[in-house]
């Protein structure tokens, strides 16, 4: 008997319990589904942390002021009497065997002014280690200089999105955009888009020296972060307890002082991204892995049945020439057919928790996709389920005796 | 010619826990090729037993069985299921058509696991359905057909790998006296003019007529081995 023969007796006998085999297959479906889903959002997350840790470097410190909040997440600023870090202690930080450079950072939102297009917009005001320390690359033009730093420059780079999205047919370089009623001349557009885990989007950059930002700080040098980057990964933690060392004897902080400045390493926040991630995915595996045992069981108590109640059935076949071996296939091959339309299903079903992932996702950066791949470990595994929960009464139904399944009305 | 059952010292009995009850008692039985035999019995006369132990639907406990010339008393399940397929053509009182299947899947299973293609079966098994009259009944469903043209579509099954032996149980025992009579015509023919042997059990005296040789079983012996007319 061909392949196809046998496939399509399988599916001609199961099309012939519609109610039974869907209900039978359920538990499949949650199960491939949940499998699908569980490899697909493993992947999604690795990928986004990937990307994430490859843009920012995975050797990366946020350091400000406020005391550290203790469980490692950063702090946020206001509320906070601490002193302001400062210029200085970025330019201290740079001396550090540890620290490959150390760039300070004002973020404040302005005014920005293309032409006669207006927005309100965060802009930045960096020393040029932040270009080193962000990876960021300069597409068009060039980066500022520390002299641009020194003389307060009122020069600006731009994201590629802003560049396309005022300056289409235009050359930006050499345009003028007001920042804060100030003019600054275009002298670069940087490479990349998409957001970072910091929530800074690359397309939507714009970035000044420093000083040349219209910020009134209480303090003349004051800056609101510095970007540290280590020299190498493994010494990340060095670098971590060499700055804090060293703003701690800047800033007079002694014995059991509290610090009044806290330290964020963004490889950690990533880490506990990828460990929620890799929660889900366990939850979602062992949902699978439940759901495929208990719809195999399911499916192996429906086989018994229906060998049972098909008894005289095989009997027939027996007599006008089955052997043992087609019996077996035949009701085999309809248990790995209720297993992989089982797993058909539920890859689909996959395809949409995907698609609302998606629809919902993509927004904050996060896409996830099925591969071939994971449909194939999917089918792969249906048709194993089927086989493992299959065999038993299949192989029952094959060793009956032709005279006995006669007997039987 | 030769034989196409030898049977001897065949006995068979059937155990229920710790009782053992006696069926066949040392048979000898021996069917020539071409032959028509009638098998009589009162009820557990042991006719219907026999009948599995020649159609290897059973095995014997002791004894030697010749089917064809071939020894076919040791042989594992997939071996016997093989001699079934080729050399045994079953017709059974109920049918036993497989109802999801159309009339000419039924008549075409047994090719398909004798190895055929299933074109080839298909024609076969068509061929066959022209052969007893029910050529344009090929797609209906044994639910559809009459009871006894299920028995014309068991026969033409039963044909279809042309095996030399025909093994009948109580093959009119479902249908009314017209279509009896059609369908030991239909045996009577087949037996004529394709030489094909054919066993049937039967417990009426007008069937048992057609066939050229009657043997009569009484608590599982062989109690009379001769022409149907001169039964006692």
């Amino acid at each position: 008997m061909s392949f196809l023969q046998i496939m399509f007796e399988a599916f001609r006998s199961l099309a012939a319990n519609r109610l039974r085999t869907a209900l039978t297959m359920l538990g499949i479906v949650i199960g491939i589904a949940s499998v699908v889903l569980m490899l697909g959002v493993g992947d999604a997350v690795r990928g986004f942390i990937d990307r994430e840790l490859s843009v920012l470097g995975s050797n990366q410190l946020i350091v400000q002021r406020g005391a550290p909040t203790g469980d490692g997440r950063p702090r946020r600023q206001l509320g906070t009497d601490a002193p302001y870090l400062t210029l200085d202690d970025a330019q201290a930080m740079n001396s550090l065997s540890s620290v490959a450079a150390a760039a300070a950072t004002l973020q404040s939102l302005f005014p920005v002014l293309y032409g006669d297009d207006s927005t309100q917009s965060t802009v930045l005001g960096v020393t040029p280690e932040m270009f080193r320390v962000r990876n960021w690359v300069v597409d068009k033009g060039v980066p500022f200089s520390d002299d641009d730093v020194r003389s307060a420059n009122r020069v600006i780079l731009i994201g590629s999105q802003i560049a396309e999205a005022h300056y289409l047919r235009r050359d930006p370089l050499g345009q003028v955009i007001r920042v804060g009623g100030r003019p600054f001349t275009v002298i670069g557009v940087l490479a990349g888009s998409g957001r970072t885990l910091d929530g800074t989007d690359l397309g939507e950059l714009l970035v000044v020296p420093i000083t040349a930002l219209p910020l009134t700080l209480p303090r003349p040098r004051s800056v609101h972060y510095i970007n540290v980057q280590s020299v190498s990964e493994l010494r990340l933690k060095e670098a971590e307890n060499d700055v804090a060392e060293l703003l701690r004897d800047r800033r007079r902080i002694t014995g059991d002082e509290t610090d009044d400045f806290n330290i964020t390493n963004l490889a950690s926040i990533a880490q506990t991204g990828a460990n929620i991630a890799a929660a889900l995915s366990i939850g979602l595996g062992v949902v699978g892995a439940v759901s495929l045992m208990v719809g195999g069981i399911g499916i192996m108590n429906i086989m018994l049945v229906s060998v049972s109640e098909r008894v005289r059935e095989i009997g027939i076949r027996m007599a006008i020439g089955a052997k043992p071996r087609h019996v077996l296939t035949q009701f085999l091959a309809e248990a790995v057919m209720m297993c992989v339309l089982g797993g058909v299903v539920g890859i689909a079903l996959a395809a949409a928790g995907v698609w609302g992932v998606n629809y919902a996702g993509t927004a904050r950066g996060f896409s996830m996709q099925l591969s071939a791949t994971h449909v194939l470990v999917a089918v792969l595994f249906s048709t194993g389920v089927g086989l493992f929960f299959g065999w038993y009464p299949a192989r029952r139904a094959s060793k009956l005796l032709p005279i006995e399944c006669l007997r039987q009305e | 010619m030769s034989d196409v059952i030898q049977l001897q010292a065949v006995n068979k009995s059937y155990r229920n826990g710790e009782i053992v009850t006696p069926v066949l008692h040392d048979i000898a039985l021996t069917v020539a090729a071409g032959e028509y035999v009638a098998l009589m019995g009162p009820s557990g006369s042991g006719k219907s037993t026999l009948m599995n132990l020649l159609g290897l639907l059973d095995r014997a406990d002791s004894g030697q069985y010749l089917l064809a010339g071939r020894d076919v008393t040791q042989l594992n399940a997939a071996q016997q299921a093989e001699v079934r397929n080729q050399t045994i053509g079953f017709v059974f009182q109920s049918f036993n058509l497989l109802k999801r299947m159309n009339v000419l899947e039924n008549v075409a299973l047994p090719l398909l696991y004798g190895g055929q293609s299933r074109s080839a079966a298909r024609a076969r098994a068509q061929e066959l359905l022209d052969q007893v009259g029910l050529g344009a009944l090929s797609g209906r469903l044994p639910s559809q057909l009459s009871g006894g043209q299920q028995q014309r579509v068991a026969i033409a099954r039963a044909l279809a790998c042309r095996p030399p032996l025909l093994l009948a149980d109580e093959p009119t025992g479902n249908l009314d006296t017209q279509t009896t009579e059609d369908l030991l015509a239909l045996l009577d023919a087949l037996n004529r003019d394709q030489g094909l042997s054919i066993v049937l059990v039967t417990h009426e005296n007008d069937v048992a007529a057609h066939a050229k040789r009657l043997v009569r079983l009484k608590d599982g012996r062989v109690v009379y081995d001769g022409v149907p007319g001169a039964a006692a």
